[in-house]
C-alpha cells in the first residue's frame, strides 16, 4: 500500500509564488504540502535579473502592471526588505534612441504616479561613472535589487514554521480525478523512485511555465507561449544602480546590481519547451552588444556565468472573465469543470505577493473560510538556511568566534563548511536528499569564478566524510553539478573565463577522467 | 700607591659585575609578557662555548675583513693581558726566562700592540664613516668609550715604551744595578753604543770612534744583551722614540718615563673598573649568554632569565644588524631609528633604565616594521636570538599599553572591525579616495583559485591556527567587495612579505603588493583606534 | 653565458619560453647536450599537475576505449589525426623521450615507475581509475586494484580538503573491493592548513609511527593502504616503504585536487637537477618577440622590475595554452602570445565548447593549436616555418586533446626532445 498524505490545500511548484502562496495559506491557517518537482527557484524565478521594477518598464506597454509594480515594491520593501536591496533606479537614453519615447516617459510615469526625477547627464555620470559618454537623457527611479532565492527560503521556512510541507525532487505524475473533482495526486519521488499520493480539498497550479502540462492532467487546457530570456553576471559590481535603457522594452537593456555582481539582460526568444534551456552562444554576444551602449564597460568586463529563465505567457482565451490582470493569469478551473483546481501563471517577480494574495484569495472562498490576506502587513521572518543564499553576507559570520577551526570548503564565494551543514539540515528538514546540487541551490556554492571547479570536489568529500552522503554515485553526482555548472559557463568562456574552464577540464577530465566514467552526468531535467 | 689603586678597581670592577647582576633581574623582569618567560629560556641561542669566543665563529661568518681585525685586535689584547699585562702571574712563571725587554717579547708586545691599537682605530672609523648611511639621517652608534679608552692604553704603553727607550736616568739604573761598568771600563762607550744603536738619549757623549763602539758592543754582549735586545726590535716605539728623542733632554730631566708608566697603569685600571659598565663586558657576557642553552638542565629560573638577559647586553652595537635589516629602506624614509635592530637594542636597555627620552610608541612602530626575516639573528656577532627578542619586545610594549597595530587589529573580532568605518570614507573628497590594486578588480580577478599561493605561505603553515583568512581568500574578499574587511583580517596583518605567493601565482596576481597595500589601509584605521584607546585610557586615568 | 649587465642582454644557444612540463623537458635535454640555455617562465603550474605522466591512455575516445597498451592505439590515433603530435614521431622516439625523462627525475632522487607496452591504471580521489604510463612509483600499486578483488584500507585526514575515504571506498566497493576507512586527525593541524604541511610531516618518523598506529587494527584483514598524495615532498618512496614496513600492508598514494603535492616534488626535482647544469633561468619573467637579427632571434624578457634582452640562436616556445599563457582567447578569435603565430581553430565561436562538459569526443577548442611541421617548427599561413629555429613544443600544439586523449606528458616530453635534438644536430657550429 502506497503512502497517502492529507492535506487541505496542495501546492504545485516551488518557485517564488508557490512558496508564497504556502505562506499566505498557512498564514490563514490552512494546512499546505508544496512539491517542487526539482528545488526551490527551478524555474522562472531562479532564472532572471532579481529586480523589482518600480514600474516604469511597462508604462507604455503595459500601464496596469506599472501600477501593480509600483505599489507592491513598497509593501516588498517594507516587509522583506533583507531580500532586498535599495539600490535605486535609473533610466538612461543614448545617442540614437527614440527621442519621442524619452520625452513620453515623465508623462506617463505621472499618469502611472510612479515617482521619477530628472538628472542631467553629467550628476548621473558622477552617480554611476561607468555610463556611456553617449548618454543623453537620465531619469531615476525607484528600483531596487532582490535575492529570489532568498525569498523563496524565507517564504517557505516561514510557511514550514507553521506546519507547511515542503516536497522537493517530487514530481507530479498525475491526477485522479472524480467526476468533477480532483481526489488524489499522485506523486514520484525523483531521487529514490517512490511514488505515492497526496490527497488535497483544493490543488494549486503554480508551476509557472510547466502550467500548461500540469493543467492537462487534469483535463484542463492552459495554453502556455513559452518566452526564453538569457541574462549574464558579471565578475564585479558594475553599478550601484538599475540601470534600464530608456527605450522601448527589448533585448540587452536593463543592468541588475545583485550583492557584488551585476546581471545584464535579457532577450525574449520563442522556445516550444521549457525544459534543457540555457543560454546560447549568439545570445550572449546579442546581449553584450545591447549593453556596452548604455554601458561600454560591459563589453570588456569578465562575466561569471550566464543563464536563462522561462517566461510564461499565457494567450487568453475569450470571455476569460476570472482574469485579474494582464501582468499575470489565475484561472479557477471550476469553469472548466474541475471544482478544486487553480492555476496561477505569468506574472513578474515584483508581484508575487499579489499573485499569492489572490489566489489564496481564491482557495479560501473554495473552503468558504473568511480570512483577509496578511502578507501585506506581516514582514517576513528572516531565518539562517537564507543567509547563505547572498553574495558576501556570510563573510562576517565565517569569521566568527569559534570559526578558526572551520575550513572554508567554497573559496570564491568563501562558504565554510559550517554553512554547509546548516544547508543539509534545512534540507532534510524539508524531506529533501541533501546533495552537491541541492546545496548550490541554496547557497553561493559553484558560483564564484571557478564556477564548482575545486568547491564540486571539496563539498562532495566533506559530505562523504561527514556520513551525509552514502550512496557509491559519487563520480554522477560530480558530473550532474558540474554540468549544471557548465550550461552557464560555456557562452562565456573568452579570455580569463577560459583559463578557468581549462583548468576545470584538465582536473576532472584530465586527472580524474570523469568523461570516462558512463554514468549519466546531464542531470535529470 | 698603585697597589692601593688596584685594589680600588678591583672593587669598583666588582661594584660594577654586581650592578650587572641587579640590571640583569630588571631585565628579565621587564621583558614580562607571559610569552616571554617561554621565550626567555631561548631568548640568547649562540653557538655556545669557547670556539665562538675564541675565534669567533659567528663574526667570522659576517665578515672576514671585520674577523680579521677583530681577531687581531682580540688576540693582541689577550697577548697583552695574560703576557705582558699579568707577567707576574703567567709569563714569569710559564717561561724559561722573561724579559718584556728581550725578544721575541718585546718585538711580539709591539706588533700585539700594533693589532690592538688597528683594531681600535678600524673599528672607530667604522663607526664613523658608515657607507650605508643615509646621509641625512646618519646612524648613530654607541660603545666609543671602551674603544678609546684600549685605545688609550695602548698609546700610552708605546709612549711608555718609547720614553724608557731613550730614558737616560733608566740607563743609568740599570747599569748600576746589573753592571760593574764604570767611567773607566768605558761606560762612556757603552752609553755611545746604546746611543748610536738603540737611541738612548744623553745630553754629552764623546766622540764616535770605531774602537769605542767595538768596546760598547762587548760590554753590550757582556752585560747587557741578555736582557735586553734590540730595541729596534720594539718597532713601533722605536720610531716613537726617534721622534721624542729631540726632546730627550726635557724628557728624561723630568722622568717622563715614570709619569708615563703612572698614566698607562692607571689607564689599565680604569679599564679593569670599567669592565662591567662597558661595551668591553661583551668579552664575558657572549660566552655566559651562551651558556643558557646548552645548560639548560643546570640553570633554573631567575637564575636562567638573569643569565640569558646578559644576552641583551652581550650586544656590542656593532650595527651588523641593520647594515642586513630587510626593512633598512623603511628607516631611510621614515628616519624612524627604531626600525634598525641596533638602535632597537639600545632603546630597550634604555627603556629598562629608565630613560624618558625614549617615545616607547614610536620604537613599538619601529619593532612593528621587522619582517621576521631572521636576517638580524643570522648575523649577530654575538649570537643573539635578536628575533625573538623583537617578539617578546613587541608583547611587553603591548601589555604596558603601547600598543601595536597588528595587536589592535588580533583583538578586534573581524566584525566589529568591519561594522566600524573605514578612514577613507570620513574623508569629504568626491572622488575615490584609494586607487591602488586592491581597488582594481584586474588586480585581483585572475584568481584561478587553485589555492597555491596559500600553500607556500609560511603564514598560513606556521600559523594556520591563529590565522584567519588565507592569502588567496583575502583576494575573494576584494572581489566580493569586501575591502573594508579585509583591511582587518590577521592575514593581512602577519603577512612577512616574502614574496613567496606573488611568485608562484600561476596568474601573476601580485598578492604580497596587495596584503601589503591593504595592510597599510588598514594601519591608517588602526591609528584612529589607537587615538581613541589614549583617550579612554587618559579618562580612566584622571 | 655572456650577460652583460650594463646593456641587459643575453646570448644563448637555445631559449626556452616556458617551464612547464615541456620547457622543463626542453631544458633538461638541452643543458644535457651542452647547449647554452636560457629559460624563462613560471613552474608554479605544476602545483596543477597530478604527478602522472601520460602516454596515450584513450583512444578512439568516442567511444572511450581505455588502453592498456598505449601503442594499441597508436596506429589509430596517427591514421585518424593527421596532425596530432605523436603522427609526426616515431614510437621509439616516444620511448625514448619517457627513458630520457624518467632516467633525469630518477637522478634526482624522484623515482618513477613504467612497464614498456602497458599502462598504470591509477585510482583518483574522486574514485576513478586514469590510465598513465610513466607513474610515481608511489601510486603504481593501485594499479592493481583496477583488475584484482582486493582487500583495501583507505586513509584520509582530518580537513583535508576535497577528499574523502569514504568517496574513494563507494566506487570501490562497486568494483568487488572489501574496502573500511579510517580518518586520521593530525593534531597539530586545524582549520585551513596546508597540504604542504602535513606532506612534510611524513618526512618526520614519529608521525608515520602515529599513522601506523592509527591503523593498526585493520593491518590483519587488509592488504593495500590508500593514501592521499601527500605522503612527504622529499623521499616519498622510502616513507612508503617505511609505511609498508610497519604496518604489513602495500602502500600507495592516491592524487586528488590542487595543489599537488606530486605535482611539488616534480617541480622540485626538475629544478634541483636543472640548477645543477648551469642553466640561466630567468623566473616569472614574461617573454616578448622582438626582431629577427641575423639568424638570431631577439627577444625581450619582462620581470616585473627589469628587462632584459635575449638572443638565441634557437627557441623553445613551450609557453602551453591558456593556463600558461601561451593562448588567449578574446571573444571569437584565439591568439598566440608570443610571436602571434597563426593559431589553427574552429571557425566560430559557437564550435569552441559542447553543450557538455564531458562530451566523449572532446571540445573543439581542445584541437586549437600550433600547426608545425614534422619537426615541431611552427608554420604560418603558407605551410612554411615561420623561422628557422623556433620550434613550438607541447600542449600548444594543435590536434591535441591531451585531457581527453591522456597523453599531456607524452606530446610536451617528444615534442620538446625531437625539437632540442634537431636544433641540436643542425646546428652545430655558431653560424655568426
Amino acid at each position: 500500500m502506497k503512502k497517502t498524505f492529507e492535506t487541505q490545500v496542495l501546492v504545485i511548484g516551488g518557485g517564488v509564488t508557490g512558496t508564497g502562496i504556502a505562506r499566505d495559506l498557512s498564514m490563514r491557517g490552512l494546512n499546505v504540502i508544496l512539491t517542487e518537482k526539482q528545488d526551490l527557484n527551478a524555474g522562472a524565478s531562479g532564472g532572471n535579473h532579481g529586480l523589482l521594477h518600480s514600474g516604469a518598464r511597462y508604462i507604455s506597454s503595459d500601464p496596469e502592471a506599472a501600477i501593480e509594480c509600483n505599489s507592491e515594491i513598497n509593501i516588498l520593501k517594507k516587509n522583506a526588505g533583507h531580500c532586498i536591496e535599495e539600490t535605486g533606479g535609473l533610466f538612461v537614453a543614448v545617442r540614437g534612441d527614440d527621442e519621442n519615447y524619452i520625452a513620453d516617459f515623465p508623462v506617463m510615469c505621472d499618469r502611472a504616479s510612479i515617482p521619477h526625477k530628472r538628472l542631467s547627464v553629467k550628476d548621473a555620470r558622477i552617480l554611476e561613472p561607468a555610463l556611456s559618454d553617449q548618454t543623453i537623457a537620465v531619469y531615476q527611479v525607484n528600483d531596487a535589487s532582490i535575492n529570489p532565492f532568498k525569498l523563496s527560503i524565507e517564504n517557505m521556512n516561514n510557511a514550514m514554521s507553521m506546519g507547511a510541507l515542503y516536497l522537493s525532487f517530487c514530481m507530479l505524475e498525475a491526477f485522479e480525478l472524480d467526476k468533477n473533482k480532483i481526489v488524489r495526486a499522485k506523486i514520484r519521488n525523483q531521487i529514490n523512485g517512490e511514488s505515492f499520493f497526496i490527497k488535497a480539498d483544493t490543488y494549486v497550479n503554480a508551476s509557472g511555465a510547466w502550467a500548461g502540462y500540469i493543467a492537462s492532467m487534469a483535463n484542463v487546457s492552459v495554453n502556455i507561449v513559452f518566452s526564453k530570456g538569457t541574462l549574464l553576471v558579471t565578475s564585479k559590481r558594475i553599478t550601484r544602480r538599475v540601470i534600464n535603457r530608456l527605450r522601448k522594452a527589448t533585448d540587452g537593456d536593463i543592468l541588475v546590481p545583485g550583492g557584488v555582481v551585476s546581471i545584464l539582460g535579457t532577450t525574449s526568444v520563442r522556445i516550444d519547451s521549457p525544459d534543457n534551456i540555457f543560454p546560447t552562444i549568439d545570445e550572449v554576444d546579442h546581449i553584450i552588444g545591447q549593453g556596452e551602449q548604455m554601458i561600454p564597460l560591459l563589453k570588456t568586463c569578465r562575466y561569471v556565468r550566464a543563464y536563462s529563465g522561462v517566461r510564461p505567457l499565457v494567450s487568453i482565451g475569450e470571455g476569460d472573465d476570472r482574469e485579474v490582470s494582464r501582468g499575470f493569469t489565475l484561472i479557477d478551473h471550476e469553469k472548466d469543470g474541475v471544482d478544486n483546481f487553480i492555476t496561477i501563471t505569468g506574472g513578474k517577480l515584483s508581484t508575487y505577493r499579489l499573485m499569492a494574495e489572490k489566489t489564496s484569495n481564491i482557495v479560501c472562498q473554495k473552503h468558504h473560510l473568511e480570512v483577509k490576506c496578511k502578507t501585506k502587513e506581516t514582514p517576513l521572518p528572516s531565518t539562517r538556511s537564507g543567509e547563505w543564499s547572498e553574495p558576501g553576507l556570510f563573510i562576517g559570520n565565517a569569521m566568527g568566534e569559534g570559526s578558526l577551526h572551520d575550513p572554508v570548503l567554497c573559496e570564491c564565494e568563501m562558504v565554510p563548511a559550517s554553512a554547509v551543514d546548516t544547508i543539509i539540515t534545512s534540507i532534510k528538514k524539508g524531506k529533501g536528499m541533501p546533495d552537491l546540487s541541492a546545496i548550490a541551490l541554496r547557497s553561493r556554492v559553484g558560483k564564484g569564478p571557478c564556477q564548482g571547479t575545486f568547491c564540486s570536489m571539496r563539498i562532495l568529500s566533506y559530505m562523504y566524510s561527514s556520513g551525509q552522503i552514502t550512496h557509491d554515485n559519487s563520480v554522477r553526482d560530480l558530473k550532474k553539478f558540474l554540468n549544471e555548472r557548465w550550461k552557464g559557463e560555456r557562452s562565456l568562456l573568452w579570455d580569463q573565463a577560459i583559463v578557468q574552464s581549462s583548468i576545470k577540464e584538465m582536473i576532472h577530465c584530465g586527472v580524474f577522467g570523469l568523461e570516462m566514467d558512463d554514468s549519466e552526468g546531464m542531470g535529470n531535467i | 700607591m698603585f697597589e692601593a689603586l688596584l685594589y680600588v678597581s678591583i672593587f669598583i670592577c666588582l661594584i660594577g659585575l654586581v650592578f650587572q647582576i641587579w640590571r640583569f633581574k630588571r631585565t628579565s623582569s621587564f621583558l614580562k609578557h607571559p610569552k616571554a618567560s617561554r621565550l626567555r629560556s631561548e631568548l640568547m641561542t649562540i653557538i655556545p662555548g669557547f670556539l665562538n669566543t675564541l675565534v669567533q665563529v659567528r663574526l667570522f661568518k659576517a665578515g672576514k675583513i671585520r674577523w680579521l681585525i677583530h681577531f687581531g685586535l682580540f688576540v693582541g689584547f689577550l697577548y697583552l693581558l695574560l703576557v705582558h699585562g699579568l707577567h707576574d702571574l703567567t709569563s714569569d712563571l710559564f717561561f724559561d726566562y722573561y724579559e718584556p725587554t728581550i725578544d721575541p717579547y718585546q718585538f711580539l708586545r709591539n706588533l700585539n700592540g700594533v693589532f690592538v691599537g688597528l683594531g681600535c682605530i678600524a673599528f672607530l672609523l667604522r663607526r664613523r664613516l658608515k657607507i650605508r648611511i643615509n646621509k641625512d639621517t646618519p646612524l648613530k652608534y654607541k660603545g666609543y668609550f671602551s674603544i678609546i679608552l684600549i685605545l688609550l692604553v695602548i698609546s700610552s704603553g708605546f709612549l711608555l715604551e718609547a720614553s724608557k727607550i731613550i730614558s737616560e736616568p733608566v740607563f743609568m739604573d740599570m747599569v748600576e744595578e746589573y753592571s760593574d761598568v764604570d767611567e773607566e771600563s768605558g761606560l762612556a762607550d757603552l752609553k755611545l753604543y746604546w746611543n748610536h744603536n738603540f737611541k738612548v738619549y744623553f745630553p754629552q757623549l764623546p766622540e764616535v770612534t770605531s774602537s769605542s763602539l767595538e768596546n760598547g758592543s762587548f760590554l753590550n754582549e757582556e752585560y747587557c744583551l741578555s736582557c735586553h735586545s734590540d730595541t729596534k726590535s720594539a718597532f713601533l716605539s722605536f720610531q716613537a722614540a726617534k721622534l721624542i728623542y729631540y726632546a730627550g733632554d726635557f724628557l728624561n730631566r723630568h722622568r717622563a718615563d715614570s709619569f708615563l708608566y703612572a698614566i698607562h697603569y692607571i689607564l689599565c685600571l680604569c679599564l679593569l673598573a670599567c669592565l662591567p659598565f662597558s661595551r668591553l663586558f661583551h668579552i664575558i657576557l657572549i660566552p655566559v649568554a651562551g651558556l643558557v642553552k646548552k645548560q639548560d638542565s643546570v640553570l633554573h629560573g631567575q637564575k636562567k632569565a638573569v643569565v640569558s638577559a646578559a644576552g641583551l647586553y652581550a650586544c656590542t652595537n656593532c650595527g651588523y644588524c641593520s647594515e642586513v635589516c630587510s626593512v633598512y629602506p623603511h628607516f631611510q624614509t621614515t628616519g624612524n631609528l627604531f626600525v634598525l635592530p641596533h638602535s632597537k637594542i639600545e632603546s630597550v636597555k634604555g627603556l629598562i633604565g629608565g630613560d624618558a627620552g625614549i617615545n616607547p610608541w614610536l620604537l613599538q612602530k619601529g619593532n612593528e616594521i621587522c619582517t621576521g626575516c631572521y636576517n638580524c639573528t643570522d648575523i649577530c656577532p654575538s649570537g643573539i636570538d635578536l628575533q625573538t627578542l623583537w617578539s617578546v619586545l613587541g608583547d611587553t610594549l603591548c601589555e604596558e599599553g603601547y600598543l601595536s597595530n597588528s595587536n589592535v587589529v588580533n583583538t578586534i573580532p573581524l566584525l566589529e572591525w568591519a561594522a566600524k568605518a573605514p578612514v577613507s570614507l570620513k574623508r569629504k573628497e568626491k572622488k575615490p579616495v584609494s586607487s591602488g590594486l586592491a581597488d582594481q578588480s584586474d588586480a585581483f580577478e585572475a584568481c584561478v583559485q587553485c589555492t597555491i599561493c596559500t600553500n607556500v605561505c609560511p603564514v598560513v603553515e606556521y600559523d594556520s591556527v591563529k590565522n584567519d583568512y588565507t592569502p588567496q581568500q583575502v583576494m575573494n574578499l576584494l572581489r566580493l567587495g569586501q575591502r573594508h574587511v579585509a583591511e582587518g583580517t590577521r592575514m593581512v596583518h602577519t603577512c612577512l612579505t616574502c614574496y613567496s605567493c606573488q611568485e608562484v601565482c600561476p596568474q601573476k596576481i601580485p598578492v604580497t603588493d596587495i596584503l601589503l597595500e591593504l595592510r597599510n589601509s588598514g594601519y591608517k584605521k588602526v591609528e584612529t583606534m589607537k587615538k581613541d584607546y589614549l583617550k579612554g585610557m587618559r579618562q580612566i586615568e584622571t | 653565458m655572456m650577460m652583460n649587465s650594463h646593456n641587459n642582454h643575453m646570448d644563448c644557444d637555445l631559449l626556452v619560453i616556458g617551464s612547464g612540463f615541456a620547457g622543463m623537458a626542453a631544458a633538461a635535454r638541452a643543458s644535457g647536450l651542452g647547449l647554452k640555455t636560457v629559460q624563462t617562465g613560471s613552474s608554479s603550474g605544476f602545483y596543477l599537475a597530478s604527478g602522472l605522466l601520460d602516454f596515450l591512455g584513450v583512444y578512439p575516445v568516442d567511444p572511450v576505449t581505455r588502453l592498456k597498451n598505449p601503442e594499441d592505439g597508436m596506429a589509430l590515433l596517427k591514421k585518424e589525426i593527421t596532425n596530432h603530435p605523436y603522427a609526426k614521431v616515431s614510437e621509439n622516439k616516444i620511448v625514448e623521450a619517457f627513458h630520457f625523462v624518467y632516467q633525469f627525475l630518477y637522478d634526482g632522487g624522484l623515482d618513477y615507475a613504467f612497464k614498456l607496452n602497458q599502462n598504470f591504471q591509477v585510482l583518483t580521489a574522486a574514485g576513478t581509475f586514469k590510465p598513465s604510463f610513466l607513474v610515481p612509483r608511489s601510486m603504481a600499486k593501485s594499479n592493481e586494484l583496477f583488475t584484482d578483488q582486493k582487500q583495501v584500507l583507505l586513509v584520509d585526514f582530518e580537513g583535508l580538503k576535497g577528499y574523502s575515504a569514504l568517496q574513494i571506498a563507494g566506487n570501490l566497493k562497486k568494483m568487488g573491493h572489501q574496502v573500511d576507512t579510517v580518518t586520521i586527525k593530525v593534531p597539530e593541524l586545524t582549520g585551513d592548513f596546508n597540504v604542504t604541511r602535513l606532506a612534510a610531516k611524513f618526512e618526520d618518523p614519529s608521525f608515520l609511527d602515529y599513522v601506523a598506529e592509527q591503523v593498526q587494527m585493520f593491518a590483519p584483514t587488509k592488504t593495500m593502504m590508500g593514501l592521499p598524495a601527500v605522503c612527504g615532498i622529499h623521499n616519498t618512496s622510502s616513507i612508503l616503504k617505511q609505511l609498508e614496513s610497519i604496518t604489513g600492508m602495500d602502500c600507495f598514494e592516491i592524487p586528488g585536487l590542487p595543489p599537488s603535492i606530486p605535482g611539488l616534488r616534480l617541480k622540485n626535482t626538475f629544478e634541483k637537477q636543472l640548477s645543477k647544469r648551469n642553466i640561466t633561468v630567468l623566473n616569472n619573467a614574461t617573454v616578448k618577440h622582438n626582431t629577427i637579427q641575423k639568424n638570431r632571434l631577439i627577444l625581450d624578457a619582462v620581470c616585473q622590475n627589469f628587462k632584459i634582452r635575449v638572443k638565441a640562436r634557437g627557441v623553445i616556445l613551450a609557453t602551453g595554452r591558456f593556463p600558461g599563457g601561451g593562448l588567449r582567447a578574446e571573444r571569437g578569435l584565439i591568439q598566440e602570445t608570443v610571436f602571434n603565430i597563426p593559431v589553427d581553430q574552429p571557425d566560430k565561436r559557437n564550435l569552441w565548447y559542447d553543450a557538455n562538459l564531458f562530451q566523449a569526443k572532446g571540445h573543439g577548442i581542445n584541437q586549437a593549436g600550433i600547426l608545425t611541421d614534422n619537426i615541431f617548427r611552427p608554420l604560418n599561413r603558407n605551410n612554411i616555418p615561420l623561422f628557422e629555429n623556433l620550434y613550438a613544443a607541447g600542449s600548444i600544439l594543435s590536434h591535441n586533446d591531451w585531457a581527453r586523449l591522456k597523453s599531456g606528458a607524452g606530446v610536451s616530453i617528444v615534442s620538446a626532445l625531437t625539437a632540442v635534438d634537431h636544433f641540436n644536430s643542425g646546428s652545430g657550429g655558431d653560424d655568426v
